[in-house]
């Protein structure tokens, strides 16, 4: 499996829902429910993008954020973040642009995954891009089209 | 010569897709899925189970319609899906040798408890109507009936007559629930466990599927089972708000047909056995109507219109879990009651009421409203593990 976009998300419907679009979108998706669950696919897969759904988190839980950048230096995080918990927010996260506002916008968070990955020096080098065709690229080379 | 070498790049992709096709890698994820849309677009074959046939033993996943008035069980053939079912109803006579040499000789399904001879399917109703009698059910309002306490085995005996067990142990099987009431009170865990238990005990995985979701599965492969499917049924009204197939929002109104049928025949007087044969006979809600018998039958069914897209409204106003949806979306309406005339028009004009947080782009009628439910429980078996 190559980098997968891991979505960590306690609520059954956001989570599926994430899973299912970006897996339709040619993404390798994990999808954990608690920050627990994940920390053994963080060590095995240092993906390039989280997805992080704080819908449902309690309060004490903002630190999750932090913890998640210091864990992952060299990963984007996409918060997902209603509102009025912004402000909880706000210290700890990522770059104001890639905190997510409500309602969930599944096709805006493809595009940013997408524009993430594409920009990704180790993606950009790689022939396991979603949605390249591996198959022509092979053929291309062995009949020295290129 | 680069375009001739590009030609012979295009066939060779073309022949290694179809490849491809020809030999679905078993289990992948993404043939799973695609063998599911393709079935999605299959018509279905229904029958009704006959005396004397044999039960099924299936080679691949199942549908299966536990609904208040029949069993239907789906399955996915070459060409068709192919849907038998069994009426879902029981008739008690008392035992004796005699009568159960003549059910025997007669293939007449039935089992025996305390005393009395069981008789189920569809041979309950010619008992029934031999005795002049009503048949009793084991379902009432889309749940197990409360009521009758062999209810479990009578549902057990008549799922035995349209299936086996699988050929492969722990085959799939996808069973319809309802979703959580808004107007009642009780659960549904009680009826979905029990159900579990049952297809567990005859070899299979079962799966459960929201109705509502069944039909969307069913009828939206074009639109990425995005939409809202609304089974109506006998007992039960069943709604859900699916997007990208992920069931979004659920619900059922414990009214329907036989609410329908039950409020108009009290009205003028009349059983509601007979106005759910006059429902049946060919009830237009755009015609005038002539009777008033047909009069009542118009006014509890747009009653029950106007409440199924008042608590659509309400529902949907009151959730924060619906995703941004890029456009319109369609409202597909199944089950037997949504079969007569002017269902459709009325839907849309209930609709024109309310104000709802999503747009809708249409509202039609599922190409096979009796039998959406078991299509869609297929569907999702065959796509389970995505």
């Amino acid at each position: 499996m190559s980098s997968p976009v891991i979505v960590l998300s306690p609520d059954n419907i956001r989570g599926a829902i994430l899973k299912k679009i970006l897996s339709r979108s040619g993404f390798d998706v994990l999808w954990f429910k608690s920050f627990y669950e994940a920390e053994e696919a963080f060590k095995k897969y240092a993906p390039l993008v989280v997805i992080f759904d704080t819908k449902g988190l309690q309060a004490g839980e903002a630190g999750l954020l932090k913890k998640l950048r210091n864990n992952l230096p060299g990963t984007v995080i996409i918060a997902l973040v209603e509102a009025s918990a912004m402000p909880r927010y706000e210290a700890e996260g990522p770059p104001r642009e890639l905190r997510l506002p409500e309602p969930l916008d599944p096709e805006l968070i493809v595009s940013r995954v997408r524009e993430i990955v594409s920009s990704s020096p180790v993606e950009r080098a790689s022939d396991s891009k979603p949605g390249k065709d591996t198959l022509m690229i092979s053929l291309r080379k062995f009949l020295k089209l290129d | 010569m680069i375009k001739e070498h590009e030609k012979r790049l295009n066939l060779l992709k073309e022949r290694l897709d179809n490849l491809k096709e020809e030999t679905p890698s078993e289990g992948s994820k993404d043939s799973q899925t695609d063998l599911a849309v393709e079935a999605s677009q299959k018509p279905i074959v229904a029958t009704e189970k006959e005396l004397g046939q044999e039960a099924d033993r299936p080679s691949g996943p199942v549908g299966i319609d536990i609904g208040t008035t029949h069993i239907a069980v789906a399955q996915n053939k070459r060409n068709h899906i192919n849907l038998v079912k069994q009426l879902n109803a029981f008739f008690t006579i008392p035992e004796s040798n005699f009568t159960r040499n003549i059910l025997r000789q007669n293939d007449v399904t039935f089992f025996e408890q305390d005393g009395l001879f069981y008789i189920i399917g569809y041979s309950a109703e010619g008992f029934a109507n031999m005795f002049a009698a009503n048949t009793r059910r084991p379902m009432e309002r889309g749940l197990l009936s409360a009521n009758e306490p062999y209810a479990i085995k009578v549902i057990n005996a008549i799922i035995s007559t349209l299936i086996l067990k699988p050929k492969n142990f722990g085959e799939t099987i996808c069973f319809g629930v309802p979703g959580p009431y808004i107007d009642g009170t009780g659960s549904v865990v009680y009826h979905e466990s029990v159900i579990k238990r049952l297809l567990s005990s005859m070899g299979y995985t079962p799966v459960a599927i929201n109705e509502g979701l069944a039909v969307v599965m069913s009828e939206l492969a074009d639109e990425a089972f995005t939409g809202i499917g609304i089974s109506m049924g006998g007992g039960m009204c069943n709604v859900c708000l699916s997007y990208i197939s992920v069931p979004v929002v659920t619900f059922s109104i414990q009214k329907a047909g036989d609410y329908i049928d039950a409020m108009a025949g009290i009205s003028v007087g009349e059983s509601a056995t007979k106005m759910k044969l006059i429902k049946e006979g060919g009830l237009d809600l755009l015609k005038e109507p002539r009777s008033r018998i047909t009069l009542a039958l118009h006014i509890f069914y747009e009653e029950l219109i106007f409440n199924l897209v008042e608590s659509l409204h309400n529902v949907l106003s009151s959730t924060d879990r619906i995703p941004k949806i890029s456009g319109p979306i369609p409202v597909v309406l199944s089950g037997g009651t949504a079969i007569p005339g002017g269902v459709k028009e009325k839907f849309e004009s209930a609709l024109k009421t309310v104000r709802l947080p999503v747009e809708i782009s249409s509202v039609r009628i599922a190409e096979d409203p009796l039998h959406a439910t078991a299509k869609g429980a297929l569907i999702k078996g065959m796509s389970e593990g995505e």
